[in-house]
């Protein structure tokens, strides 16, 4: 009885807020970055499905050395999608979110799956899906802000 | 913060006090304005506070070790572990809000240590991101939960 009547006053009279956590001082969060990165995951997917391996010695040098980039830079960019997605998702999204977004625990899940799939395969469709799970999210997140902001990629 | 990242198991550290439920002498203390009413966010102090906890505080007073302590944060944080997640959050941003804290240590009464009960909570920060907080960010001591989350 007390505890409803405290939440009924909370509401008419909502009480100073104390954070047991300190996501202020460096709680901004944007989806941005990890468009910005699953957009390098399908750059790179691309580089490494169009490169062609020569048929002289020097030219396959340069060929690995070239492939051996752009793997390594899929497999970090594909990282740091996922560490930026689950921030997201483990940070910033509350429960609260969950009500107007049923489906959030299995997009991230699935988002986050991609990022794997991304890494292990040089897949251009999981890439896609990559791109197309991120912007799922981007429009998610900037609804509960209650903010339009449009989708757009580099390339 | 994120409640699946919560070991909501978890048991505070000896010298933590649990805090007790408001009695009508807390009550009365806060109808004449000598407690504050806060609302809890977030899960690093549990179980001593669940999210959603409404507790009474008295202002302007020394903490001592065990007490739950309010303090504004006015500052910047430099925390190595955000500095990990640079590309989605600003560190070093000026802020201004209100934590609380279990206090620790204290250090001939200018700097305290403190503590998230809950220290297995991956995204609690407290004294060992952001070290010794100097004691006038202190405003205030918990002194009783009023209501539970419902």
């Amino acid at each position: 009885m007390l505890n409803n009547a405290i939440a009924l006053l909370n509401t008419w009279f909502p009480p100073t807020e104390v954070h047991a956590h300190c996501d202020g001082p460096c709680g901004v969060y944007d989806p941005s970055a990890a468009r910005i990165t699953a957009e390098a995951v399908l750059s790179m997917t691309k580089k490494i499905l169009a490169l062609e391996e020569p048929s002289d010695a020097a030219g396959k040098v340069a060929y690995a050395n070239t492939l051996s980039r752009y793997i390594a830079i899929k497999e970090e960019q594909a990282q740091k999608t996922k560490d930026d997605l689950l921030i997201l998702w483990t940070d910033y999204f509350k429960p609260v979110h969950l009500e107007s977004y049923p489906d959030l625990h299995d997009t991230f899940w699935k988002a986050a799956k991609l990022c794997s799939a991304c890494k292990v395969e040089v897949s251009q469709q999981h890439a896609e899906e990559l791109m197309a799970a991120v912007e799922k999210i981007h429009t998610i997140f900037w609804a509960t802000k209650g903010r339009e902001v449009a989708w757009f990629t580099a390339s | 913060m994120g409640m699946d990242n919560g070991q909501l198991g978890n048991k505070p550290s000896p010298q933590a006090k649990m805090l007790p439920k408001a009695g009508w002498a807390e009550c009365a203390q806060w109808l004449l304005g000598q407690r504050q009413r806060f609302v809890v966010r977030e899960n690093s102090m549990v179980p001593t506070l669940m999210p959603g906890d409404t507790i009474l505080a008295e202002m302007g007073v020394a903490v001592q070790i065990g007490d739950v302590a309010i303090l504004r944060w006015r500052g910047e944080i430099n925390d190595p572990e955000c500095g990990r997640f640079a590309s989605s959050k600003v560190v070093n941003m000026p802020s201004d809000m209100l934590m609380i804290k279990r206090v620790s240590e204290i250090f001939y009464g200018e700097g305290v240590y403190l503590i998230s009960d809950n220290i297995h909570e991956p995204s609690a920060r407290d004294s060992r991101h952001f070290g010794v907080v100097e004691a006038d960010k202190i405003i205030g001591r918990a002194t009783s939960r009023l209501a539970t989350a419902l």
